[in-house]
């Protein structure tokens, strides 16, 4: 079997860590695997590299220079727990090149005290690039031939959107396949650096939020792997939140669709991004947990998998965006015309608030409008100033403490009466919903309610929709 | 428009000798200007940024020294990337000598071409072969046009026809007699029952056959255009290496005459639909596709309008350079369309 698996920071924070992730490669090579591994940045490391990036666009050089030591030294930690002192030694020279390089360019940007978007993309790749070789050396010692690449050695080419920027997927697929196949061919495991690429010209970028899924995806789907695993520290993505319902179970199979979806509404187990690449391919993903390595997890599958049990099932989990605020706008002048609501929500999008749920009702004269608790300062400084006193809106009022819940599965779509009985669940148990949306793809409804209610919620919903059942 | 000319074997010399002839014509008639600014071969490169006089050229390419002997525009040992450091041009026509494998090194002229954000037309069915959808994607990111016309029928202009004239129908399968070479020799066999190798050697000696002719023969000649068909006409994605491809060497007289009995005809068939395959088929004697000598054919079958059958000449040296020059012509629109836009902006503004 072909696999391709990916290491998240959160599962690489120590050595201790990495020998579990080598020991884990090892396993399935000595089984007789092919494995190709993307890794992310030591946990944390994305962190302060950004901290360090805050402090050279202010020049703090002392602050900066402190933070270096302490990434260096945690590296350099790392690499000590190495015991073939050749493999220490050029590890150890690897990750002292490589500090040294971020250094002298870091000083040079504080020097000009202009953190270009390219530049920041090139800091930001240091991360990885220091991850990787040290994860090889791991796994040589443990007899795994293993190879370090930077993604764009390994042939991720992008657009120069730095920052965000988005593969050339045709390239990049060409690419992959010369670069890679012949490693595995000959019983290397290649060990690529997670969201970093590069330009045609081989420029350093970054794939943004979510990038390390996205290089995974990408190269699961370029070597036609048999699969795709991500390593996590949870079970799986699980029915609902444990920390809400204690009884949430995990989800053994899901449809790409479902997922998304479920990732949209909070629970980010892999990122969109990631689950988009796969929607229309013959690759399985699969969710596994580093703690528990031979427990089965959760597997990602196409809508029409045959195989698929709970096909049938209407819905497969209930997600919840915790810590909402919601926006009422109200006014004659909303009747009749798109014109103030697309005013809200380019004020919104100005400043830079995301938008979780717009719901309108169908008399037009009233527009309710969820964001994040954290954004509701600016968005209604911003719509206040803007709005009130014209003669657009007679009334803009906002309510915190609220949150949304979101029923996901494919199998509503078409059944009849699904949202009669999510809001049965809810007015047995006296909890008063606020508004509601629900897609056109019929892959959920989402509501928002009190979040004191949210427990109580998640658990009737779980019940009712019988989630408990394998 | 400022031309590198990448390969000066037949194309590159028929291309040649069409800027020289048509010098005028082509200025007034079709607006393009040709200034070819640099002639590369696997030898090195000759250079000049005013222009290299293609009739010196051309008797230095028939001379003993080659092209090298224009000492002073020739560098020895340079390639397509190093020149386009040196020179600034608008167009690169790459027709450097194919290799359906690899597609080397006619992908990397191509693709230090567009990195250069400079247009190309190519006659080379290797690259396209290996890498097309790599090679449109990359055309889309620089903003370069990468035209290929020449790479299937030259002579018969199929690829623009199912793209432009059938717009708005779907194509649900091509099938077609994509190699001439190929099928002079199966018509020979049918017509005069000799075996296949004494049809080779007469295709050889009226130079309808290559001297190796196996690209031809096992099928890989017509599997490299099926692929930029399939691809460009029907929106797949597909490299040589997805298609199954059987060559004629196989074919004798007791397979002939079995197709002959059943009122048919083996002709080396490329064809897409569900699956792409190139093998020897049987079709019946009085299908469209059923061409003899050295033509092409192609039929398109479409959900609105039903079979449609193209049939004209291969590909030879004139055939291909007009296909360049058709190339050539719809890129120097691209760039008047791009002037009036500009125009459009500044009125506005």
């Amino acid at each position: 079997m072909r696999i391709v698996m990916k290491f998240g920071g959160a599962i690489m924070r120590d050595a201790d860590d990495i020998l579990k992730v080598a020991e884990i490669v090892k396993g399935y090579r000595s089984k007789g695997d092919e494995v190709a591994v993307v890794v992310s940045a030591l946990g944390g490391t994305t962190d302060s590299l950004v901290e360090i990036m805050k402090n050279i666009a202010y020049a703090k050089k002392a602050r900066m220079e402190k933070m270096l030591d302490s990434i260096a030294s945690r590296h350099l930690g790392v690499t000590k727990r190495i015991e073939d002192p050749k493999l220490a030694e050029e590890t150890e020279g690897t990750v002292n090149r490589l500090m040294d390089d971020f250094r002298n360019v870091a000083l040079g940007i504080s020097h000009i005290g202009e953190l270009t978007p390219r530049s920041r993309d090139f800091l930001l790749s240091f991360g990885e690039r220091l991850s990787a070789p040290i994860v090889t050396a791991f796994m040589k010692q443990r007899g795994v031939e293993a190879k370090a690449l930077s993604g764009g050695e390994a042939g991720i080419m992008t657009d120069d959107c730095f920052g965000e920027a988005e593969p050339l997927i045709n390239v990049t697929n060409m690419q992959l396949k010369q670069n890679l196949e012949p490693l595995l061919k000959e019983g290397i495991t290649p060990v690529i650096t997670g969201f970093i690429a590069s330009t045609q010209s081989g420029v350093t970028t970054t794939l943004g939020r979510g990038g390390s899924d996205l290089t995974a995806a990408v190269v699961g789907h370029a070597l036609e792997a048999d699969e795709l695993w991500f390593w996590k520290d949870v079970p799986g993505m699980m029915t609902a939140d444990p920390l809400l319902f204690s009884g949430a179970r995990v989800i053994e199979k899901i449809a790409f669709k479902e997922a998304i979806e479920m990732a949209h509404f909070g629970a980010m187990v892999i990122h969109p991004k990631a689950l988009e690449q796969g929607i229309n391919n013959e690759l399985v993903y699969r969710i596994r947990n580093i703690d528990d390595p031979d427990g089965r997890g959760t597997l990602i599958v196409r809508a029409d998998d045959p195989d698929d049990a709970k096909k049938g099932a209407v819905i497969r989990g209930i997600s919840v965006i915790d810590k909402v605020y919601l926006i009422n706008i109200s006014g004659a002048r909303l009747v009749g015309t798109p014109r103030v609501v697309a005013r809200v929500l380019e004020l919104l999008s100005n400043e830079e608030v995301d938008v979780l749920m717009i719901s309108q009702s169908s008399s037009e004269a009233n527009v309710s409008i969820a964001i994040p608790e954290a954004d509701s300062g600016d968005a209604m400084n911003i719509l206040e100033l803007s709005l009130l006193g014209t003669s657009l809106v007679r009334e803009i009022t906002g309510e915190g403490n609220y949150c949304i819940v979101a029923v996901v599965g494919k199998g509503m779509k078409g059944t009849p009466g699904v949202a009669a009985n999510v809001f049965k669940s809810m007015a047995d148990r006296k909890i008063n919903i606020r508004t509601i949306a629900q897609g056109s793809s019929e892959l959920n409804i989402s509501f928002m309610i009190s979040r004191d209610d949210a427990k109580v919620a998640v658990e009737a919903l779980h019940r009712d929709f019988r989630l408990d059942e394998a | 428009m400022r031309i590198m000319l990448v390969g000066f074997g037949v194309v590159g010399s028929n291309l040649a000798k069409i800027f020289i002839d048509q010098r005028e014509k082509l200025r007034r008639g079709r607006g393009i200007n040709p200034k070819v600014v640099s002639i590369v071969n696997s030898r090195g490169a000759l250079v000049d940024p005013e222009g290299i006089n293609l009739e010196t050229a051309l008797k230095a390419r028939e001379s003993a020294g080659g092209l090298g002997s224009l000492k002073e525009i020739w560098n020895e040992g340079a390639k397509p990337p190093e020149v386009l450091d040196m020179i600034e041009c608008d167009v690169m026509v790459e027709a450097a000598p194919t290799d359906l494998m690899s597609g080397q090194p006619g992908l990397d002229h191509i693709r230090a071409a567009m990195k250069n954000e400079v247009h190309v037309v190519t006659t080379n069915k290797g690259p396209l072969a290996i890498a097309m959808p790599a090679l449109l994607e990359l055309a889309e990111h620089n903003d370069v046009m990468l035209k290929f016309s020449g790479t299937v029928g030259g002579g018969t202009p199929m690829l623009d026809f199912a793209k432009k004239c059938l717009e708005g129908v779907e194509i649900l399968s091509v099938r077609g007699i994509l190699n001439g070479t190929t099928n002079y020799i199966l018509s020979k066999m049918d017509a005069e029952a000799v075996p296949l190798d004494s049809a080779l050697a007469e295709a050889r000696e009226l130079g309808y056959a290559e001297a190796d002719p196996t690209y031809d023969i096992d099928g890989l000649d017509a599997a490299g255009k099926l692929v930029i068909i399939a691809n460009w006409v029907m929106g797949r994605s597909l490299s040589i290496h997805d298609i199954k491809i059987e060559g004629i060497r196989k074919v004798d007289q007791d397979r002939m005459k079995e197709a002959k009995e059943q009122g048919k005809t083996i002709k080396l068939i490329a064809k897409c639909d569900s699956e792409a395959e190139v093998a020897p088929m049987a079709i019946e004697r009085m299908h469209p596709l059923n061409v003899s000598h050295t033509f092409n054919a192609v039929t398109f079958d479409t959900d609105l309008a039903g079979e449609i059958t193209l049939v004209g000449r291969g590909a030879g040296g004139p055939e291909t350079a007009s296909a360049v020059l058709r190339d050539l012509i719809a890129i120097r629109r691209f760039y008047s369309r791009r002037g009036t836009l500009m125009g459009r902006m500044m009125r506005r503004a």
